[in-house]
């Protein structure tokens, strides 16, 4: 149930999770889940449930999926939800098979162009370290 | 004639063969959104649908029906008003070989009861020739619900059962609306 991600590879996800959220100011939240919807690390605003956050970021990435496959744009990279009141952006991590997404909820203070960078960054670094697990 | 679009919803725990069932009578090439399952406790399978299906099948005359498929694990549960909302009918499906599949059936129909009415609403119970037992229990939740509703056993890997299972709700809807029209002219 856990995408085959063991306690210390939660604890390094939890890590950058952490890293990523005290040099992103803009970001009020994030997590790493499967791609089937669990929760491996997240700090989320309160209120939020991380159950139902990572179910609902994997049923947006796979439309994404499904999006992007039907104009023929292959598989989808990133997600950005644009609200009244902030942002959520959905992102796959690389070289794990599609198996693992990051999501960050970002704040109206936040740059968009500044935390998709960020989030990418912590996303390529974190598949190049647990990819192929 | 005029053609309309009318969409229908099969929902179902996880491994019921809401995908299957789409895939087995879709006239376009459905849409998925599965993916790698990492819920082998709740069921053995490699995959699994986190948002929806999506089918097309053309009925006489032109009129289309839209067939979405509903993820089956608990936690996607808030993918069921956004997909039923707007459909003609439901198709609950459930796996005769599992011991909670009656109460399985109680908390599907107790939700998309209040959604689409009961005559709307049909069951299809499928791996009935895999050692499970009779309709009889399934039709006796319906009773203890209160409810009249069509319960049938179905492969839905058989195009021919799920085009059944469509026919079994078309002619309920369709009597549903007539003796809703004969009321009115009363």
């Amino acid at each position: 149930m856990d995408g085959n991600v063991g306690r210390v590879e939660r604890a390094m996800l939890k890590q950058y999770l952490n890293e990523l959220l005290a040099t992103e100011h803009g970001l009020d939240g994030a997590m790493f889940c499967t791609s089937d919807g669990f929760d491996l690390a997240s700090t989320l605003p309160g209120g939020v449930s991380p159950e139902t956050f990572a179910a609902m970021v994997s049923s947006q990435f796979a439309l994404g999926d499904a999006l992007c496959r039907e104009v023929g744009h292959k598989l989808c990279r990133d997600l950005v939800v644009d609200a009244a009141t902030g942002k959520v952006l959905i992102l796959e991590i690389p070289q794990t098979g599609r198996g693992l997404v990051l999501a960050g909820v970002a704040s109206t203070r936040a740059t968009l162009g500044q935390v998709l960078y960020a989030c990418r960054r912590v996303a390529a670094m974190v598949g190049s370290r647990v990819g192929g697990m | 004639m005029q053609k309309r679009e009318y969409k229908l919803v099969f929902t179902g725990p996880m491994g019921a063969g809401k995908t299957t069932a789409i895939r087995a009578v879709s006239e376009i090439e459905t849409v998925a959104t599965e993916v790698a399952n990492n819920d082998r406790e709740q069921c053995d399978k490699d995959t699994t649908t986190v948002a929806m299906d999506y089918g097309e099948v053309m009925l006489e005359g032109g009129s289309r029906l839209r067939l979405y498929g509903t993820p089956g694990q608990a936690r996607f549960q808030y993918m069921w008003p956004i997909l039923a909302k707007g459909a003609v009918g439901v198709i609950v499906l459930l796996d005769g070989r599992r011991d909670d599949a009656v109460a399985t059936m109680r908390h599907y129909v107790s939700h998309f009861v209040e959604v689409v009415g009961e005559d709307h609403l049909v069951i299809a119970v499928g791996r009935m020739d895999e050692g499970a037992s009779s309709l009889a229990a399934y039709n006796r939740c319906a009773a203890e619900l209160g409810l009249s509703i069509p319960v049938v056993s179905a492969d839905v890997r058989a195009r021919d059962d799920v085009l059944m299972l469509l026919e079994i709700l078309f002619s309920r809807v369709e009597m549903a609306q007539l003796a809703a029209a004969t009321e009115e002219e009363v």
